[in-house]
């Protein structure tokens, strides 16, 4: 390479730029690719179940007072390119006459599933041992709040739960 | 060389990859023509096809019951999957091209001839790969137009003489394309064949590197900055 091509730039001679160049082509290529593929990774987090849907549980007169009933519920599921029912299970609890709540079977702590046992009148997780009472309040263990209450309505003795779906 | 940034010196040290960047990049090369990109073209879809294949695999589900279904999916509620797959659908038909058209300007230019034998046999081991990928590759979304392809290739396969009808049922894996066809092609079009594309690709640019590419034969008055490698 000549003196007199060097000295018109010294910070920038031809081997600097090309590599520049290649440099920040490369980097346009691997963008093009790259950020797509992380929408393409994250999208399925994105879609968030958009409805509410009232299900019937079953009749407020079959549920004994003070003894939580265990009724199974199928809801509609999108699973990915499947539709499909997922079978969730709740529990009615019937205070009297008239007072009800229907409690969720999951615990608040890492999501598995309580179950109630007659023997200890406690609903108990069996991951972590996460104990509540009857209403679905805290005893003792890890759970950090009480057991989510399903929105209820009373339609001829028919209960009703909304859910997500 | 110039100034480098501090972390980049440290493992610079470590790593020595000045000597990876002579050897590589700043190598002495002959005086050539647009022809010899060939080869980095090819090398550069490769990327980009195990790269998109790796992302197909987060939707795509190899049994005859989803195959479609997934693809579809990804082509219609994947975020950009149209495009994912589109690169990798095309991405294809272009790697076989690629490969056709880099072996004739080395078959050409004489340059398969002593030192370089070995390169151009480990080449038409990456030809019979790229081949490979492509035929398993054309099953995947199980729809009309693979599952005759398939059928057609593998009857192909039945001709040859003895042992013929024997490697249908194996490539098959039964008398007829279905479940477990599906299966192994999947396999061998994401684990084995890439496997040993990567095991036949890294010794092949290494002979690159080590002896150097071949200058076009031109007369030798001709050949004024051929620098012979």
């Amino acid at each position: 390479m000549s003196d007199v091509r060097r000295a018109h730039s010294p910070e920038m001679n031809r081997r600097s730029f090309l590599t520049g160049v290649i440099l920040w082509v490369s980097g346009i290529i691997a963008a093009i690719i790259g950020v797509p593929a992380i929408g393409y990774f994250v999208s399925p987090a994105l879609k968030t179940s958009k409805g509410e849907k009232w299900i019937a549980l079953g009749k407020l007169g079959d549920v004994a007072i003070k003894k939580p009933k265990a009724v199974n519920f199928q809801i509609a599921i999108k699973d990915g390119w499947i539709n499909s029912e997922l079978t969730e299970t709740a529990f009615i609890v019937r205070e009297d006459q008239s007072k009800y709540i229907v409690l969720s079977n999951q615990c608040t702590h890492l999501s598995c599933k309580v179950y109630w046992s007659d023997e200890k009148q406690v609903y108990i997780c069996p991951c972590h041992n996460g104990i509540y009472d009857m209403e679905g309040g805290n005893i003792s263990g890890p759970p950090p709040r009480p057991l989510d209450r399903y929105k209820t309505k009373l339609q001829d003795d028919q209960i009703f739960i909304l859910v997500k779906g | 060389m110039e100034e480098k940034q501090n972390w980049l010196q440290w493992t610079a040290d470590r790593i020595g990859w000045e000597a990876i960047d002579k050897a590589m990049l700043t190598r002495k090369i002959p005086k050539v023509n647009w022809a010899y990109t060939l080869g980095s073209t090819t090398l550069f879809v490769a990327i980009i096809q195990l790269v998109t294949g790796m992302f197909l695999t987060m939707y795509y589900s190899p049994s005859p019951d989803h195959a479609y279904d997934s693809i579809n999916y990804i082509m219609n509620d994947v975020t950009l999957g149209w495009l994912i797959r589109g690169l990798h659908h095309w991405g294809a038909s272009v790697m076989v091209i690629l490969v056709f058209l880099h072996m004739w300007r080395v078959f050409y230019y004489g340059a398969y001839k002593y030192p370089r034998e070995l390169t151009w046999i480990l080449g038409v081991l990456l030809l019979v790969t790229v081949l490979a990928l492509g035929f398993t590759g054309y099953l995947l979304p199980f729809d009309q137009k693979s599952y005759f392809a398939t059928r057609v290739g593998t009857s192909m396969a039945g001709v040859v003489p003895l042992i013929g009808p024997f490697l249908k049922r194996v490539l098959l894996a039964g008398e007829d394309v279905g479940t477990l066809t599906l299966a192994r092609f999947y396999g061998l079009h994401i684990w084995i064949l890439p496997a040993l594309f990567v095991l036949f690709v890294v010794p092949h640019l290494y002979l690159v590197f080590r002896i150097g590419i071949s200058a076009p034969p031109v007369l030798e008055e001709e050949d004024e900055e051929g620098e012979e490698a």
